[in-house]
Formats: structure tokens, sequence, C-alpha cells
């Protein structure tokens, strides 16, 4: 199996944000392009994984999908270090998870590796009737924070591609840049380079 | 002589009075006198002086008057009376004298007379007698013409009578008075017609007698039609009002069922409610003829007779059923529509079929010979046919149960009210039973959606419950038989099912028991088939809606889903058993055989499907992680820490296996966890047996080192931790894997044979030893890639060859593998740049 690797480079995601805001429907929607209206909640952590071809590479994708409920947070933490990409989720239809965005971040720059490329994603913005929270408060939020943003959504499959897609590659970009000079001996390294440079795109 | 008397009498009285008065002799003369005026004619009193008798009476009056010495007076007294009789005569023969001339004169002349008339007379008798022939021959001519006008009146008098007749025949038909019309008809024919035969007009008349019949047949038939179609008119209002006796029944006898329950066992029209009914219910009902309705059957009645006096009845007979075929179709109509909203359309069509087919039973009871108990029950079945084909239509058309129950209500009641008419139901029974599969179909199908609904809505995670009042409501439904004291639990409180569980349950308690009430009152004939319908639908819905849409479900990737799906079929499975149970607790007949539900089978092969879903989950996320394991065969770095990768899965596996996998029975998860280390140790093996042509010395340690980490959490999975129970309940199932596990082995006979270790690894040591007898036979999943590991690094790698050595230490170990292995480690590092460092093959091909 290794032997016959399919890949070239291993991009490990996470997905954050709070309970409800569709974090495992987006990851349903890129991963096995399906949408299932569901209410099942994700117990502690999955994930999924999805090869792309982007810029003549084979990228295999790992992503995280955390549980968004309070009482499975020191497991999902755990796996903050170990992702290159963090995906912060919020509903525009629910004011409160995109309140809670700042307190998503701030784990993020306290769990997670430094230069880890970010995303801001409010989801379901199909649901104009129901939105409370706009797509400039969203921009507003995200360069507030100095990340980038996008708005999608996993039911009527808006951006989710994109977000995922562009994500990888600011990682890839990253990770090209920093292994130029030097191959590093354990896959994709993840330094310090802070590569903000914006590639979402709102909806 | 009458004169002289009256002359002599005065006188003689006033002397007589003179003499009485004064002297005895007086009263002799007065005597004397008397005797004398007593024969006052006096020749009479002559010859009666000289008769004896005047002499006695006369001796009287001389004794009287000796007596008194008056005899002197009496001479002279005589003497004078003699002297005045004497010129008294004397006178008398002087006058007579010239009468008689003058008499005798008068006679010449009336003989004279009397030969004058005697000669007229003579020819008064001779012209008398002439005229008297003429006349004699007069009279016996006007008899005879007497004798002819008397036959004349008398014929024309029969002629009258008989036109008389005729003409009142004509007016009874109009008076509608067919029979008598008919009658006199019978009669004019046979006897009154024939007296004046000869007659012209009686040939007429003879001749419209077979008009007149078939008028008066058309004209009964007229009326018999337009009775007909008065009756068909309050046909429906005729079925209505059966149908409210039937009702009235039917609570009477509720009522005496709930008084009682030993009258449960009979049903309405069943012989003893029949009996009982008519115990406290002096005066029959009568539906054609009571308070709200009178139909009037004589004119049906009449229509007989006449048909019988015109002995057409077998006509009669066809044309009538003929007839009521056609009224049949016309009552019938060719459609109906009824919706949810309003089945009265399907109400009248049975109101109408059931007050048809009242009056053609009681044209029946009337007249059998002309309305025959056959063709009506031939008709009647006619009629349910059609009933049946115009009601099927329409039920898939509606949309709500609540309507099939009202028809069901309603057919019920037709069924009643037709049997209590004497009218066969087993078409309708059938009927009904397909009703009740409809009924059945449609709450299945309202149940699929709700079910859909639920799972679709579900949160697949273990219930949890806040309320004792919510807990009881919930564990009352679900069949839930919790394993603490119910007072004692303490809440928020979990239970294992998610809540589509108890929502299905309360759908299926709904689902029976909407089928019980389906069946209630419902007077079957053949017991035994509602059950066997009701066992059926149970199954089908079972199977066919919850089984299958919860096995639909496990395709999901979903292992929240997957493992709560599979929580939740086991308490389906209890579920099944325990409708199963009240199914056969409840059937009111004997059975066979106990009802057995396919579903409790079912559900437990679904529960394995989930399981295989589950293990194929697990074993696909470990190839996700194997799928991005990085090992550099001919390394020389020695790593310090496990690969990332394993790292990931560890953890990830520990979540899995403390938060996910932690509400499957134990049963389960030592089976899942046993079937997914098999699965890794093997795929690891495979890692290794696919390395490159060479394995350097690092590598080699590098991938112990791996394999070390995750038997280590093998190792700790496997250990009871803080649940005591989990230890005997994994020993419990392993040896019942053991079928499986041997199938798996590639060398079974090994199993059992490690039993000395080296003591250099504490791992190891409970790996070995605890083959049988340690608590931690999980491990054994991992013996194989240990032991073949262990004999790479071996410092003395030619021990393989001895046998014993090699059946106690390397039993597992495949020989092929092993000797390939050997070799790779063997091989000379050459390093072409372009093959060595796999895990940048792609970075280089850059």
């Amino acid at each position: 199996m290794a032997s016959s690797r399919n890949y070239d480079i291993l991009i490990k995601l996470l997905l954050i944000g709070d309970s409800g805001v569709g974090k495992s429907c987006l990851l349903l929607r890129f991963s096995e392009d399906s949408f299932t209206p569901s209410f099942i909640t994700t117990i502690g952590i999955d994930f999924k994984i999805r090869t792309i071809d982007l810029d003549g590479k084979r990228i295999k994708m790992q992503i995280w999908d955390t549980a968004g409920q309070e009482r499975f947070r020191t497991i999902t933490t755990a796996y903050y270090r170990g992702a290159m990409g963090i995906l912060l989720v919020y509903d525009v239809t629910d004011e409160k998870s995109f309140n809670n965005i700042r307190n998503w971040f701030a784990n993020v720059e306290q769990h997670a590796s430094e230069g880890v490329n970010k995303l801001l994603i409010g989801n379901k913005c199909d649901w104009e009737e129901k939105r409370a929270v706009s797509t400039e408060q969203g921009k507003a939020l995200a360069n507030e924070l100095g990340i980038p943003f996008i708005e999608a959504s996993a039911k009527a499959n808006i951006n989710v591609e994109e977000a995922f897609v562009s994500l990888a590659r600011q990682i890839k970009q990253r990770v090209d840049l920093a292994s130029e000079p030097q191959p590093s001996s354990s896959g994709v390294d993840i330094n310090n380079s802070k590569s903000s440079s914006g590639g979402g795109k709102c909806c | 002589m009458a004169t002289s008397t009256t002359t002599l009498s005065p006188t003689a009285s006033a002397s007589i009075t003179a003499v009485g008065s004064e002297d005895p002799s007086d009263v002799m003369m007065n005597h004397l006198q008397e005797v004398l005026l007593l024969n006052s004619d006096p020749v009479s009193l002559l010859n009666s002086f000289e008769g004896d008798d005047f002499l006695e009476q006369l001796a009287p009056v001389v004794e009287d008057a000796l007596n008194s010495q008056a005899v002197d007076l009496l001479v002279e007294r005589l003497a004078t009376i003699t002297a005045q009789k004497e010129t008294e005569v004397q006178e008398l023969c002087n006058s007579n004298q010239q009468e008689y001339t003058r008499a005798v004169q008068q006679l010449a002349r009336v003989k004279q007379n009397s030969e004058q008339m005697r000669s007229s007379v003579l020819g008064i008798n001779q012209s008398i007698q002439q005229s008297g022939r003429a006349l004699n021959k007069m009279l016996k001519d006007s008899q005879g013409a007497r004798s002819n006008i008397d036959d004349a009146t008398a014929a024309l008098r029969q002629c009258l009578k008989v036109l008389h007749m005729t003409n009142q025949v004509y007016e009874m038909i109009e008076q509608k008075k067919y029979f008598q019309a008919l009658k006199s008809l019978d009669d004019l024919q046979k006897n009154h017609l024939q007296e004046v035969a000869q007659f012209e007009f009686a040939q007429r008349i003879r001749h419209s007698v077979p008009v007149m019949k078939d008028t008066i047949k058309e004209d009964v038939h007229t009326d018999l039609s337009v009775w007909l179609q008065s009756v068909q008119e309050v046909v429906p209002q005729i079925g209505m009002i059966a149908f409210s006796a039937t009702e009235v029944r039917r609570r009477k006898w509720k009522a005496k069922v709930d008084k009682d329950p030993q009258l449960r066992f009979y049903k309405l029209n069943s012989a003893v409610e029949l009996a009982m009914e008519q115990d406290d219910d002096d005066e029959h009902f009568d539906p054609l003829d009571n308070a709200h309705i009178k139909v009037d059957l004589t004119p049906f009645y009449d229509c007989v007779l006449i048909y019988t006096a015109l002995g057409s009845l077998d006509e009669f007979r066809e044309q009538y059923a003929y007839g009521r075929v056609q009224d049949k179709d016309q009552l019938l109509p060719k459609s109906i529509a009824f919706t949810d909203d309003d089945i009265s359309p399907l109400e009248n069509l049975l109101h109408s079929a059931c007050g048809f087919a009242i009056v053609e039973r009681a044209t029946v009871r009337m007249a059998y010979k002309v309305r025959t108990a056959e063709s009506v029950d031939a008709l009647w079945e006619l009629m349910c046919q059609r009933i049946a084909d115009l009601i099927d239509p329409v039920l898939p058309t509606l949309q709500n149960p609540e309507t099939l129950l009202r028809v069901r209500t309603l057919l019920g009641l037709f069924i009643q009210t037709m049997e209590s008419f004497e009218f066969s139901v087993v078409r309708l029974h059938s009927f009904m039973l397909s009703l009740f599969g409809k009924y059945s179909d449609f709450l299945k199908e309202r149940f699929a959606q709700e079910f859909s609904q639920s799972v679709m809505e579900d949160d697949y995670m273990p219930m949890v419950i806040n309320q004792r009042e919510l807990w009881e409501q919930v564990v009352n439904i679900s069949w839930y038989q919790a394993d603490v004291d119910p007072d004692k639990v303490t809440f928020p409180c979990v239970l294992p099912f998610s809540q589509v569980y108890p929502l299905s349950c309360a759908e299926l308690r709904n689902f029976v028991n909407q089928h019980y009430n389906f069946a209630d009152e419902f007077t079957e004939q053949n017991p035994g088939q509602i059950e066997s319908r009701l066992r059926t639908s149970v199954d089908e819905l079972l199977v066919d809606v919850v089984c299958a849409i919860l096995i639909k479900r496990l395709k999901s990737s979903n292992r929240e889903e997957i493992v709560q799906i599979f929580i939740n079929l086991e308490y389906f499975e209890i579920a099944a058993s325990a409708i199963e149970h009240t199914l056969n607790e409840t059937a009111t007949v004997h059975l066979a055989e106990p009802i057995k539900l396919r579903a409790v089978t079912e559900f437990a092969q679904a529960r394995k499907n989930a399981e295989q879903r589950i293990f194929e989950l697990i074993n696909s996320k470990i190839d996700d992680f194997l799928e991005i394991a990085e090992y550099d065969w001919e390394t020389t770095v020695e790593n310090s820490a496990p690969s990332s990768y394993l790292v990931d899965m560890v953890r990830f596996l520990e979540t899995l296996v403390n938060q996910t996998l932690v509400h499957l029975p134990k049963s389960i998860t030592s089976f899942l966890y046993f079937d997914a280390f098999d699965h890794l140790a093997t795929s690891m093996l495979d890692l290794i047996l696919h390395a490159g042509r060479r394995i350097s010395k690092p590598a080699l340690h590098n991938f112990n080192r791996d394999v070390h980490y995750v038997e280590s959490f093998v190792y700790e999975l496997g250990q009871p931790k803080s649940k005591p129970s989990s230890s005997a309940a994994l020993t419990t199932v392993t040896a019942s894997l053991g079928n499986r596990l041997t199938s798996r082995s590639r060398n079974p006979s090994v199993t059992s044979n490690a039993s000395s270790n080296p003591p250099e690894d504490p791992v190891l040591v409970r790996h070995r030893s605890g083959d049988d007898t340690d608590d931690n036979s999980l491990l054994t999943t991992f013996t194989e890639l240990r032991q073949t590991i262990d004999l790479l690094m071996s410092p003395n790698i030619e021990e393989y060859n001895n046998t014993e050595v090699r059946m106690r230490k390397y039993g597992r170990v495949n020989p092929q593998n092993a000797i390939a292995l050997v070799e790779k480690l063997h091989a000379a590092p050459i390093a072409p740049p372009s093959r060595s460092r796999m895990l940048y093959r792609g970075r280089n091909n850059n």
C-alpha cells in the first residue's frame, strides 16, 4: 500500500466552529459530493480523505471534522497541532455561531502550529430568508482576523469546492516555498512562513 | 094488512089500559090483545085460531077470564073484534077489484111488448154472433204479436245486460278495478255472450275481449311501473331507516355485551342476539311500514293477481325479473365519487342498495312464485359485485385512513343490515377483508412516511431524558426493560436507543391498535383472517419499512448513525418479539401454530449487516491511515517516536472507542476490535512485505517501534479498566469467535503454541502468555506480525531452522514471508537515488 503511494502531497485540514453550523455537511459535500439533511452531531472527531489534482500535483487531503460541542473540546483540541489548514465555520443564519468565531480563532492561535493557514467560512448562504449575518460582517471579521473569507452552502453546493481547494492551494504554496531550499525528512513541514495571500472568494 | 093492525092497536091498548087500571079483567084483555097482536097477520091469525097453538095461547086468556068471571066481557070483546075484522075484509075486497082489472090490462100490454123485444133480441143476437167471430180472430192475432214482443223484450234485455256489463268492464278498467274487470269479462265471455251469440254486436264484443285483456295487462303494467318508480324513489330512505334500525340494535347489543361479557362471543345477527332481540322487542321492525315510511305493496300484489288471472304468470315473472335487473342498473350509478371530506355518495349508494334489496325480499315473501328467492339472491350478488367494483377505484384516491374507517363502519352496518334480511354477505365480507388490506396498506404507507421522517430527523444519539414523566412514558411505550430500579433512576438519564425508536414504538402500537380498531365489531365469517392479515401487515411493516429503511440507512458513511442504528436494531428486534407476543395473546381463534414474525429474524439479520458496516467503516478508516503511512525502508535514521500516521490513528481509534463505540454492547465491541486489529496487523504485515528490495536495520527498528506502539494500545484496550464486566464479556465472546478466527488464521494450529517468551518486553510477555489464559486475547491478532518482526530482529536468525524453536517462537510466521523478508534484510545497501526514497518520490519527480 505504502509502496504504491498515489499522491504527491498530504495536506491535513481541520474544520472547527460551533455545533450545527454544518462542518460535517461541508465535508460530506466536499468528500462525497452529497448532502443529506441531518441532525446528527459528530461525536469527538472524524475525518475524510479526498485526493485532488492541483497544479499538476496529486494532493491528498485528510480533513478532520471536529465536534462543535463543548464537551468534546479536549479531544478536538488535540488535533489542532497536526493541522496545516484550519477552516473556521459559522452559520450565516446563526449570529451566535458568528460571534463565537473570535473564540475559535483564539483557540487556533493557542493550540495550532504557527503559520497554519486559515479560512473563514460562512455556511448556509443559500438560506437568505433566515440570514442573520451579512456578507459584509463576514468580510469585516475576516479582515480583522487577517484571514480569507468565503460564504458557502453545503446544501446548495455553493463554493464548497472553492473553499477547500483555495485553502489547499495556499498550503501547497506555503509548503512548496518552505521545502524549496531545504527538503524536510518528515513529509510536509509546517513552517513559520505566513502566507496570508488572499485566495478567498466571496459569494 | 099491516096498516090494519096499526090502526087497531092504539084503540085496543087504550081500552086495555083503562081496564087494567081498575079491573082484573083488564089484565086478561091485555093478554088477549097481546096474543092477537103476536099473530098480527089476519090470515095466519085466523089460521092460528083454528090451530092448537092459537088455542093454547087463547086458553090461558080464557082461563083468566074464567077466573075473573069476565067471560062475558071476553065474548063481547071477541065479538067486537070479529065484527071489526069482517068489515075490514069487506073493504079490502071492494078496493082490489079495480086494481086487478087494471093489472090484467097491463099484463096484456107487457106481453105484447115482450114479444116485440124478443124478436129484436134475436136480431141482436144474430148480429153479435157475427161480430164475435171477427173478434176472436183478432184476439188470436194479437196474442201472437204479444208473444213476439215478449221474446224481443227478453232478447233486448239480454243484449242490454251484455252491453251494460261491457260498459262496466270499461268503467272498472278506468277505475283500475282490474281484477273485477277481468272477472266480469270472464263472466261475460263464458255466460252472457253465449246467450246473445246470434247478434253481430256480441261477436264484436267477443272479439274485443282479448283486446280488453291486453288493455288491462298494459294498464296494470303501467301502474306497476309507476309504483316501482315511486318505490325506487323512496328506496334510499328505506335503506337509511333500516340502517338506523341496525345501528340501534347494534348499540343495544353492545350494551348487553358490556353488561354480560359472556355474550361477547356472539355477534350481531347471531342466533343468540336475534333471540334476545325478539325477547325484549315485541313489535318487530318493518322497514317498509313504520313511523317514517309506508310502502304499499298492493299494486304489486294486484299485478300478481291479474297476471295469475290472465294465466300469464310466467310472462310476468320474466318481465318483472328483467325489470328489476334494469332498475338495479339504474339505481347503481356507473361510477361514484366520494372523498375524504364527503363520503355521502357512498352512504347514498349503500342506502339505495339496501332499500332495493329489502323491497325485493318483501316481494319474495309476498309472492314467492313470482319473485323467486333465487333470482333475488342472484340479483343481490350482482349488486354486491357492482358495489365492490364501484368502491374499489375510489379507495386509492383517499388520503386519510380515517375515511377508510368510516367506509368500514358504513359497510359494516350495511353487512349487518343485509344479514338480518337473510342476504348472503360472503361477497361483502371478502370485500371488507380487502378493505382491511387497503386500510392496512394505508396505515403502512403513513407509518412509512412518518418513520422516514423520524429516521431523517433522528440525531442518532442515545436518548437523554431529563424528566421522570417522560422517562416513564418512553419506557412504557418502548418495551424497554430498564436494568435499574425505576425508583432509583436519576435524571438526566440516558437510554441506549435514539429517539427514533420510542417514536416508532408509539407508531407501531398505534398501527396495531388501529388494525384492531378496524376489525372491532366486524362480523367476520372466517375468524382468523383478520389475525393473519394483521400479522402479515405488521410483519411487512417491520420488515419492508422499518428494517428496510434502517438497512438502507446503513449505506451512510456516518459512523454515529450506523452505530446507533445497530443499537436501535437490537431494540427493534425486542419490539418485534413483543408485538409477536401480543399478537399471539390477543388472537381470538385458536392458532395451530403460534404466530412467528419474520421481522424478528430480519432485525437480527439487519443487526449483522449493521455490525458488518461498522467493521467496514472502521477498517476503511484504518485503510485511510495506512494509505498515508510513510516508511523509508532503507533509512539510516532510527526514529525516537512512532510514525505520525499511527499516532493519529491510535488517537482517533481511542476517541472512537471511548466516544462512539462505547454504547455498543461489549460482545460487539470485542468482536469489532478483534476484526479491526486483525485487519490492521495484516495490513501492517503487508506494508513490510511490500517494502522495496531491501530493509535497513533502522527501518526495521522504526517499524518495530510502530508495531509496538499499536500493540500497547491494543493491550490497553483489552485490559479491563473502569468497567470490570468487560473482561468476562470479552472472554465469552472471544470464545465464540473461535470459528471465525480460525478460518481467518493462515496457520490455525499455532494459536495455542506460544508459551515461553523473552523477558525483555512487558507487552510481549502479556502478549505471548495470554493466548488462552490471559484475559487479553485481542493481542493475538498481532501474533503473526510480532513473531515475524521478532524473527527479523532476532540476533540468531538461524534458530528458525530448528523445528522446536520455530514451533515455539515463530509458529505463526509464514515460512515464505520469513524467507522473503530475511532476504530483504540481508540485501546489499545499494541506493539508486530514484528508488531509495519513496517518500519523496513525488517531489523527486518534480
